[in-house]
C-alpha cells in the first residue's frame, strides 16, 4: 500500500486538482488553497506534491498552449487519474465512517 | 514589455533545475511574479528569488548522470579525435611541442627529485618534531657568532635542571677530530679504520638509529662499552655474533679494550650524521678533565623536548642559562635538528639561509625552464590559430559555446603534456645516473604515491598553463569574421607572441651570463694563488708503532722522537720533496682562540686568532712564503717557545718591526721569529684571518703531510706506503688523501652549481631555439607570397634574407637589452658572497648576448635561406 499512501498536504492538492478538473495548474492551486486555508502556502511545496503524486500515478499532466502571460511559458495542467480518484474516495469513505462512529459529545 | 523577474535568480534556476520541470516552474514563478509586481516591484523580486532558492532541493536538481554524461563523453571523444588529427597534420609543430615540453618536464622532474630529497634529509627521526640541537651565541666584534660547540657538561645539566627536557646527550662527533683516523681491531692483528664518536647514554633514545642488537637504554651506560655499525661488525667479526665481543681501539688517548654492547643498522643515506662506532661520552669526559670548566666548549648537545613543549618555550628557558649559572657572556638557543641541514647558516645569532638557498634557486630554475617550454606551446598554438579560425567559426556557428571550445583546447594541451610525460619518464630514467653523480646523491625514481601525485599535478598544471592562453584567445574569435577569414592576429596575438619570445630569450641570456660568471669564479678559486702550494701534497695519519700498543696513555702512540724518526724515513724516500707533521691542516681545519695578548691590546677586544700547529718543515712543505725573519728550525732548540705570524695578524697587533718582539699566547710570552705572507685557510667567502703558526712536535700533531714530486706519483706513494708499513705495526691500513682534493671539497657546492647551471642554460637555449624555429617557420610561410612578389620585382636573395631576419633580430636584441641589467644584478649579488671574487667584465655580458643572437640567427637562418631561394612561380602559381 506504500505507493497508495497519501499525505495530508498531498490530499489537499489532489482535491484541488479534482475540483478544477482539467484546469488545475500550479498557481491556480496555490491561490485557491491559500484562499481556503487562509494562510500562505509555498509554490514549491505544491510542485513537490504534484510531482510525487504524478510518480505515484494519482495525476497526469499535459502542457497547455503558449500565451503572452508567464513570459511565454506554457502552463502545465494536471488531471486526476482513476487511481487518484479511487484513493480520494477511499480516504473520504474511511474518514466518514470513522466520523460516524463518534458518539454525541457535548462540551457544555 | 512587462516586468522581468530578477535575472540572476532565473539563471540560477536554469542552471540547477531539471529540464523537464523547468518550463512549468519558471512559468508558475513568473506568473506569481507578474501578479505581485503591480503591488510592490521590489518585494516581488525578492520573493521570486526566495522561491527559486526553495526549489534548490533533491527532487528538482538536475541529476549528474543521465544523458548529460553521454554528451560529455562524446565531446571528449570528439576532442581527442581532433587533437589526434591536428597532431598528425602539423607534425613539425607537434614534435617541437613534444620535445620542448618533455625536455622542460624532465628538467623540472629531476630538480623536483633533488629538492624532494634535500627536504627529507634528517627528517626520518621518530621524534623529529621535538629533536633539537642546542647552539651557542658569542659576541664578537663582527656581531653574534653561532656555533654548535657547547660546554661539555651542558647536556647533563640541562637534562637535570630543565623539566621540559625529555632526553639529552652530549656528542663529540667524528668530524671534531680533524680527520684523524681511528683504528680498531677485533683481534688477530687485523686493523680497520672507523669513524668513531662519543655519545651520551641516551643517544639512541634521541636519534632513531635502529639497534639491531642491544638495549638502547643501557647500551652506553658503561665507559668501556661501544656500539658499532653492522658494517663494522661484519668487518671486525666476520660471520660471528658481535655482541659481547671485545674491540681494541689503538689510540694514544682513548686506547683500550671495549666491549660491544650494541649493533646498529646501516645509517640511511639521508642522515647527515654518519659514524661507525659510538663510544661512551663519559669516557671522553674522563680523558679530558678540562671540560669540568664550562668555558671549554667543544661537544655538541642534542636533546628531545617533552611532548607538547614548544621550542620557543624552551628557548626562553635556556637563553641565559650560561650567564645565570656560570657567568659566561654567551647565550644558548635551540634549533630543530632537522632544520640545520637546510638552515645551517647563521647571521647575528639567528638562522639565516644555508643550503635552502640552493634549493630555492633550483626550484626557480626548474620553474623558468618549464615556463619557457610552456611558452613554446603557447606560441605555436596562437600562431596556428589563424589556420584553425575556420574550424572555430563553424563550431561557433552551429552552437558551440565558448566553454566547449576552451575545454577542447585545454584537452589538447593536457594530452600534449601527458604524451610528453611518457617521454619524460624515459628521459629521467636515462639521465638519472648522471644527475645523481653531479649532485652526489643517490636519487632514484620510486613510484611512491606522494611523488606520483606531485608529478601528475605538475603535468596537469603544465598542460593548463600552456593551453589556457591559446584556448581563450582562439575561442574569442567572432564567428562571422572567423568564417570570412579576417583575423586580428597582427595586433593582439602578434604582440603577445613577440613578448613571449622576448621573455624566453631574456631568460636564456640571464642563464648564460650566470653560467659564465659562475664558471669564471670557480676557475678563479681554483687557480688563484692561495699563498701556498696545494698541489702534489698527500696527507695521512700516523699509525701505531710496534710495541707501544698496550702501554699507558702518555707513552702510547708516537712520541716526539717517534715522529722525528718517521719523518727522517720519509725525507729519505726517493720522490719525496719534503715532509712534515701537523695537527691542523690547510683547509678549514684550524683552531680559533682569543688567547693572544700584546701590549696595547684593547682589553674589551674579543678578536679571534686562527691557530695552526705544525712540525719543523711545515712552512716549507706547504710552500707558505716567508716575508721576514726565519722559519722554525731544528738548529734552534727553543723554537717551540717562539711564534710565527701572518701579515693579517701583524696588522691587527700593530707592531712596526715585529720580528724579535713578543706577544703572549695563553699567558705565555713568545718571541716572534718570522712573518709569513697571508694565505687562504678558508673558502673565498671569508676574509683572511689573523693566523699564528705554532711549532708542535708532540703526539697531538701526529698527522703527516708529504710533498712529492709531480712525476711518478704512484711509485712515490707506494714507497711512502712501504715506509709507513715498515715503521708502524703490521696490518695498519695506509689511507691517504691529496690536499688539493680537500681543497676542492670546500667548493663542492659551487662546483656542483656550476655544472648544473651549465646544463640548465643549455636546456633553456635549446627550448627557446625550438620555439623560435617553430615561430620562424610559421611566420616565413605566411610571407611566402610577399617573397615571391618581391623577387619578381627584382629583390635579390640577400635583401630578402635581411627582410625576413630583421624581425627576429629585433626580438632577440630586445631580449638581450631587457636581460642584461637583470643578469648584472643577479650575478653581482652572488659574487658579493665572496670576499675574494672576480670583477665581472663587460664582455661577459656582451658575449652572452652575442651567443644568443648567433644561435637565434642560425635557428632562423635555414628557414630564411629556404624562403629567399624559393622560385617565385611556385609560390604565386595558385593565385
Amino acid at each position: 500500500m506504500i505507493e497508495h499512501s497519501l499525505g495530508e498536504f498531498e490530499e489537499l492538492v489532489l482535491l484541488m486538482v479534482a475540483a478544477f478538473h482539467d484546469k488545475a495548474y500550479g498557481v491556480l492551486i496555490l491561490e485557491n488553497l491559500e484562499g481556503k486555508l487562509g494562510k500562505k502556502v509555498n509554490i514549491s511545496a505544491i510542485h513537490v506534491a504534484l510531482k510525487r503524486m504524478e510518480n505515484k500515478g494519482f495525476v497526469t499532466s499535459r502542457y497547455g498552449g503558449i500565451t503572452k502571460e508567464r513570459g511565454g511559458r506554457r502552463k502545465k495542467f494536471y488531471v486526476i487519474t482513476a487511481l487518484g480518484k479511487r484513493v480520494l474516495d477511499n480516504q473520504y469513505a474511511l474518514r466518514t465512517s470513522i466520523y460516524r462512529q463518534i458518539p454525541k459529545i457535548s462540551f457544555g | 514589455m512587462g516586468p522581468f523577474p530578477p535575472k540572476n535568480a532565473l539563471k540560477f534556476l536554469r542552471w540547477f533545475c531539471r529540464e523537464d520541470y523547468l518550463e512549468e516552474i519558471e512559468g508558475d514563478l513568473t506568473e506569481l511574479f507578474e501578479k505581485y509586481y503591480s503591488r510592490s516591484p521590489v518585494r516581488a523580486k525578492w520573493e521570486f528569488t526566495c522561491r527559486v532558492i526553495r526549489y534548490f532541493r533533491p527532487g528538482f536538481i538536475k541529476s549528474l548522470k543521465t544523458n548529460q554524461q553521454l554528451n560529455t563523453i562524446a565531446m571528449f571523444r570528439h576532442n581527442f579525435l581532433l587533437t589526434y588529427r591536428n597532431f598528425k597534420r602539423h607534425r613539425s609543430s607537434f614534435f617541437i611541442n613534444l620535445s620542448s615540453l618533455s625536455v622542460g618536464l624532465t628538467c623540472a622532474l629531476l630538480i623536483y627529485l633533488w629538492v624532494y630529497d634535500e627536504l627529507h634529509v634528517d627528517k626520518f627521526h621518530e621524534k623529529n618534531n621535538r629533536l633539537v640541537q642546542v647552539l651557542l651565541n658569542e659576541q664578537t666584534p663582527n656581531g653574534l657568532i653561532s656555533q654548535p660547540n657547547t660546554p661539555g657538561l651542558l647536556a647533563g645539566s640541562l637534562a637535570e635542571e630543565i623539566p621540559e627536557v625529555d632526553h639529552a646527550a652530549g656528542v663529540v662527533p667524528y668530524e671534531w677530530f680533524e680527520g684523524e683516523k681511528f683504528i680498531l681491531s677485533g683481534g688477530d692483528d687485523r686493523f680497520f679504520t672507523a669513524r668513531n664518536q662519543f655519545v651520551g647514554k641516551d643517544y639512541f633514545n634521541i636519534f632513531s638509529f635502529d639497534l639491531i642488537m642491544g638495549d638502547k637504554d643501557r647500551a652506553l651506560a658503561d665507559n668501556n662499552s661501544v656500539v658499532i655499525s653492522e658494517g663494522l661488525a661484519e668487518k671486525l667479526f666476520p660471520g660471528m655474533q658481535a655482541i659481547g665481543k671485545s674491540v681494541e681501539w689503538v689510540h694514544n688517548v682513548y686506547g683500550g679494550v671495549y666491549k660491544v654492547t650494541g649493533v646498529f643498522a646501516t645509517l640511511p643515506p639521508n642522515s647527515t650524521i654518519q659514524f661507525d662506532a659510538a663510544f661512551s661520552y663519559g669516557l671522553f669526559l674522563d680523558k679530558h678533565d678540562k671540560y669540568e670548566n664550562w668555558g671549554n666548549q667543544d661537544p655538541y648537545t642534542y636533546l628531545t623536548l617533552k611532548p607538547n613543549v614548544s621550542i620557543d618555550q624552551f628557548n626562553a628557558q635556556i637563553g641565559h642559562f650560561l650567564k645565570v649559572r656560570y657567568d659566561l657572556d654567551q647565550t644558548l638557543f635551540a634549533q630543530f635538528f632537522s632544520e640545520r641541514y637546510l638552515h645551517g647558516h647563521y647571521e647575528n645569532g639567528v638562522p639565516a639561509g644555508g643550503r635552502i638557498v640552493y634549493v630555492r634557486i633550483f626550484t626557480i630554475i626548474a620553474l623558468f625552464i618549464l615556463i619557457i617550454a610552456c611558452v613554446n606551446f603557447i606560441n605555436m598554438s596562437t600562431a596556428r590559430a589563424s589556420v584553425r579560425m575556420k574550424e572555430v567559426g563553424v563550431k561557433k556557428a552551429i552552437g558551440a559555446g565558448r566553454n566547449k571550445l576552451i575545454t577542447q583546447y585545454i584537452t589538447e594541451s593536457l594530452l600534449m603534456a601527458f604524451i610528453s610525460l611518457a617521454l619524460t619518464v624515459f628521459l629521467v630514467l636515462l639521465f638519472l645516473p648522471r644527475f645523481s653523480a653531479i649532485t652526489a646523491k643517490d636519487i632514484t625514481l620510486t613510484f611512491d604515491p606522494m611523488l606520483v601525485f606531485s608529478i601528475l599535478i605538475i603535468t596537469v598544471l603544465t598542460g593548463i598553463a600552456s593551453g589556457a592562453y591559446p584556448a581563450f584567445y582562439i575561442s574569442s574569435f567572432k564567428p562571422v569574421r572567423a568564417l570570412k577569414g579576417q583575423s586580428d592576429t597582427r595586433t593582439g596575438g602578434w604582440f603577445i607572441r613577440k613578448a613571449l619570445v622576448i621573455f624566453q630569450f631574456a631568460i636564456s641570456v640571464i642563464f648564460i651570463v650566470t653560467v659564465i660568471i659562475i664558471y669564471k669564479q670557480v676557475e678563479f678559486i681554483q687557480s688563484k694563488n692561495l699563498g701556498y702550494n696545494k698541489d702534489n701534497i698527500i696527507l695521512f695519519t700516523a699509525g701505531v708503532p710496534e710495541g707501544s700498543r698496550a702501554l699507558g696513555v702518555e707513552e702510547a702512540g708516537l712520541s716526539g722522537d717517534g715522529i722525528e724518526k718517521f719523518l727522517q724515513m720519509l725525507q729519505g724516500t726517493p720522490g719525496v720533496v719534503n715532509a712534515t707533521n701537523h695537527w691542523h691542516n690547510m683547509v678549514r681545519g684550524y683552531g680559533m682562540t682569543t688567547g693572544v695578548d700584546w701590549p696595547g691590546k684593547d682589553p674589551d677586544s674579543n678578536i679571534h686568532f686562527a691557530q695552526i700547529s705544525g712540525g719543523y718543515d711545515f712552512i716549507q712543505t706547504t710552500g707558505i712564503e716567508l716575508k721576514e725573519g726565519r722559519v722554525y728550525s731544528r738548529d734552534h732548540k727553543t723554537d717551540n717557545t717562539k711564534i710565527i705570524l701572518n701579515e693579517a695578524a701583524i696588522e691587527v697587533i700593530g707592531y712596526k718591526d715585529p720580528v724579535g718582539k713578543t706577544i703572549s699566547l695563553w699567558g705565555e710570552e713568545r718571541e716572534i721569529i718570522g712573518i709569513v705572507k697571508d694565505f687562504h685557510i678558508d673558502a673565498f667567502y671569508e676574509e683572511i684571518k689573523p693566523v699564528f703558526i705554532k711549532l708542535d712536535v708532540n703526539i697531538l700533531a701526529s698527522n703527516f703531510m708529504v710533498r712529492i714530486e709531480p712525476e711518478n706519483q704512484s711509485a712515490t706513494i707506494d714507497r711512502v706506503k712501504q715506509a709507513y708499513q715498515d715503521y708502524f705495526m703490521n696490518g695498519m691500513p695506509f689511507e691517504f688523501k691529496f690536499l688539493d682534493n680537500n681543497y676542492q671539497q670546500l667548493y663542492d657546492q659551487e662546483i656542483r652549481v656550476s655544472i648544473l647551471s651549465r646544463y640548465a642554460a643549455v636546456i633553456a637555449i635549446f627550448i627557446s631555439c625550438l620555439g623560435l624555429f617553430g615561430f620562424a617557420t610559421f611566420a616565413i610561410q605566411r610571407r611566402f607570397k610577399e617573397v615571391g612578389i618581391r623577387k619578381i620585382l627584382g629583390a635579390d636573395r640577400l635583401k630578402i634574407m635581411y627582410l625576413l631576419s630583421r624581425d627576429f633580430t629585433k626580438i632577440v636584441l630586445t631580449a638581450v637589452a631587457v636581460s642584461l641589467p637583470v643578469s648584472y644584478f643577479i650575478t653581482k649579488s652572488w659574487l658579493n658572497n665572496f670576499a675574494f671574487r672576480i670583477d665581472p667584465e663587460w664582455w661577459f655580458y656582451a658575449s652572452a648576448g652575442l651567443v644568443v643572437l648567433i644561435i637565434a640567427w642560425l635557428t632562423v637562418g635555414v628557414q630564411t635561406i629556404k624562403a629567399a631561394s624559393v622560385n617565385p612561380t611556385e609560390c604565386l602559381k595558385d593565385e
